[in-house]
């Protein structure tokens, strides 16, 4: 089983994804061109939220948490569900009974600007 | 309407005389055949001549009639038109007719006998006594004659005067016509003397006359038993033509009588019938009773007696007539004075009421505006202590303005000093956020490095707490801050209204003074008219209680008035109804006129 070490934890909408923390370039304030997070479930995130940043795009949620985890074990993707949001689901972490989406953040990207088109 | 004069009768009138005078003839015949022996071969002379000189002086008397009728003739005929000239001269010879006839019928008798005789006496030679007494006949049986005509030809003769009043001739010219003769007195002398002298005479002279002849004849007897004889045979003889003249002469005289007493019994009937419709107010006008004498002129004063009063009828009916319409007129006017009266009663009834309100009104007024002076009095002590309250309402208004104004300047102050917290806590969390941001990516990094960067990444979360911790402090000192400001805003807005409220104050005590001062003044003036009015009220009272007086004694002789409006109509109907009895009583006598 895959295990991840390090993840960012986004809520946006009231939906939660979480993010390898390899992925994420930095965090900063959502100031300048963003892609809104919450596009991908049909709604819009807090403008005075945070935005992570990958390949030199922003990427805004409403709230963003950095977790210290190492071996995080990674659940599979159901086959129904692989080519969710242009493939960017890559798996589930459970934290503290909760269970998270693990999503690929430049998939995500690629996802939004196909939405925003 | 008229109706004119029928045909023929100048002739009609005159007709009587030609019966009369055959009458006479026979009368005189036997006359002469009872009393005279006619000497032998003369008789035939004799009978011829009465009757030669019958016809030529019944004839001549007749043309002499008609010459003394020809306008009636005329009018008759209708070569004259009828006028009120020719009408009088007809009706002129109508009532001269009779009279024309009785001296005609004289005349004829008197001189017919007087040439019979002398003709006879001329031709035959007869005893001169036989002559003259045969001449002197005329004289006994003319008279009856005469009044025997003139009694026959009178009632035609009025006859024919009523036709002449039918045909448009007026009473009064009637009147000129036929004056007024009073000789009724001679002319009843004149028919008793003829009725009762003429066959007195006649009888005795014929007695006389049959009693010489047989003296003679007795005496001529030789001896006595002869003369008896004679005597007796002459009782049988004589008795004959005796009796007939005594029976003509009866029926004259009964005739004549009969004849006197109708012309005299007729007019007088009709008379008393006139007098009788007179009696009963039956006026007609141009009613007349043609007469004689006395009658005919007390029917000529009846029947201008009759005009007269149909004049003064006729004035009596335009008189009460004009007395009933006056007195008709009269009660309407009075029946309206009346009403105006009962109206002007009423009106000045009410009037009397609204002034007797108006008295009472005026002491109500007077007593209201008594207790109204008074009130004005406390009115104007009131509103000078009021005025005292506003001025120093006004003060005080003016300390509590200076109070709020100066919490309105300190709380401005404070809230400028917490905006300038705000400002500073502000950025203390733009510092937080930002150093929270910098331990998030710090214990990203951390992360990213693995185990070399465990420890970093713990102290980056450490840092982060903290600077979530100061966020959180921040955001509850923004909260508190916000709330201090919204109270100071709250107090810097009340305080503003206090101010504006104690500015309003202010300025309402200020109007509220100077009204008061208005009022003050107003309340002195009012305090002053009301003191006024009340005087002018006592004064306005004393003047309705007299106006009161004054309306009740109009009042009164309104009252008098009205009953003298009524008994006024009374009198005026009472006017009318005996207007109209006046009215109808004069109709009484109207009849036709």
């Amino acid at each position: 089983m895959a295990s991840v070490d390090g993840v960012v934890l986004c809520v946006v909408s009231g939906a939660r994804l979480a993010v390898s923390a390899d992925q994420v370039d930095a965090i900063a304030t959502a100031e300048g061109p963003v892609w809104d997070a919450g596009v991908a479930f049909g709604a819009t995130s807090d403008p005075a939220g945070r935005a992570l940043q990958c390949l030199g795009r922003l990427i805004r949620f409403d709230s963003i948490d950095v977790v210290a985890t190492v071996g995080l074990p990674v659940l599979p993707v159901p086959a129904a569900l692989v080519n969710t949001a242009h493939g960017a689901l890559t798996g589930f972490v459970e934290l503290s009974g909760t269970l998270w989406p693990l999503v690929a953040l430049d998939r995500l990207l690629g996802f939004l600007e196909a939405r925003s088109r | 309407m008229t109706t004119p004069l029928p045909k023929g009768r100048s002739r009609w009138i005159t007709n009587p005389s030609t019966i009369a005078a055959p009458l006479g003839v026979l009368i005189g015949v036997s006359y002469v055949a009872s009393t005279l022996s006619l000497p032998e071969g003369t008789g035939r002379w004799y009978a011829g001549l009465i009757v030669a000189v019958v016809i030529v002086f019944n004839v001549s008397a007749d043309l002499w009639e008609q010459t003394r009728l020809k306008t009636i003739r005329g009018l008759g005929d209708g070569t004259i038109a009828p006028s009120p000239a020719t009408l009088e001269q007809a009706a002129r010879e109508a009532s001269q007719a009779a009279t024309t006839t009785f001296f005609l019928a004289l005349g004829a008798f008197v001189v017919g006998s007087g040439v019979i005789a002398a003709l006879w006496y001329a031709i035959a030679h007869p005893p001169l006594i036989v002559a003259v007494r045969i001449g002197l006949v005329g004289l006994l049986v003319g008279p009856i004659t005469a009044v025997m005509a003139n009694l026959l030809v009178l009632p035609r003769a009025r006859r024919v005067l009523h036709e002449l009043a039918a045909a448009g001739l007026s009473p009064d010219a009637l009147a000129r016509a036929v004056p007024v003769q009073y000789a009724l007195r001679r002319r009843l002398v004149l028919y008793a003397a003829v009725a009762v002298l003429t066959p007195m005479m006649l009888v005795a002279d014929a007695s006389l006359a049959r009693s010489n002849e047989i003296f003679e004849k007795v005496r001529a007897q030789p001896d006595v038993a002869s003369a008896r004889a004679v005597m007796e045979a002459q009782k049988a003889e004589g008795f004959g033509a005796l009796s007939g003249l005594g029976v003509v002469t009866v029926f004259m005289v009964v005739l004549c009588g009969w004849l006197s007493g109708s012309v005299l019994g007729d007019p007088l009937n009709k008379l008393g019938q006139e007098t009788e419709r007179l009696a009963k107010g039956r006026y007609e006008r141009g009613r007349l009773v043609v007469a004689e004498n006395e009658i005919w002129a007390a029917a000529t004063a009846m029947t201008a007696m009759e005009a007269h009063l149909l004049d003064a009828v006729g004035g009596a009916k335009e008189a009460s007539r004009g007395i009933r319409d006056a007195a008709v007129e009269l009660v309407e006017n009075g029946t309206q004075q009346e009403q105006g009266a009962a109206e002007q009663s009423a009106a000045l009834m009410a009037t009397t009421a609204t002034t007797e309100e108006l008295a009472r009104s005026a002491r109500q007024i007077s007593a209201n505006a008594q207790r109204v002076s008074e009130i004005a009095r406390g009115t104007l002590a009131a509103a000078q202590g009021g005025k005292a309250s506003a001025e120093s309402f006004t003060s005080a208004m003016g300390e509590v303005r200076g109070g709020n104004q100066a919490i309105a300047d300190s709380v401005v102050k404070l809230n400028k000093r917490v905006q300038q917290v705000g400002r500073i806590i502000e950025f203390i969390d733009g510092i937080a956020d930002k150093s929270d941001l910098l331990a998030l990516n710090a214990e990203l990094e951390g992360h990213k490095a693995g185990d070399v960067g465990q420890g970093f990444g713990l102290v980056a979360a450490e840092m982060r707490r903290l600077a979530e911790n100061v966020m959180t402090s921040t955001r509850e000192i923004a909260r508190l801050i916000e709330d201090i400001r919204d109270a100071t805003n709250a107090a810097v807005m009340a305080t503003e209204a206090g101010v504006k409220a104690t500015d309003s104050g202010a300025a309402l005590a200020a109007k509220v003074s100077n009204s008061l001062g208005d009022i003050v003044e107003f309340a002195n003036l009012s305090a002053d008219a009301m003191q006024s009015i009340s005087l002018a009220t006592v004064q306005q009272q004393a003047g309705s209680d007299q106006l009161v007086a004054a309306m009740e004694d109009i009042n009164r002789s309104t009252r008098k008035n009205v009953e003298s409006a009524k008994e006024m109509a009374s009198t005026q109907t009472a006017l009318v109804t005996l207007s109209k009895e006046l009215e109808e009583v004069v109709d009484t006598f109207g009849g036709r006129s």
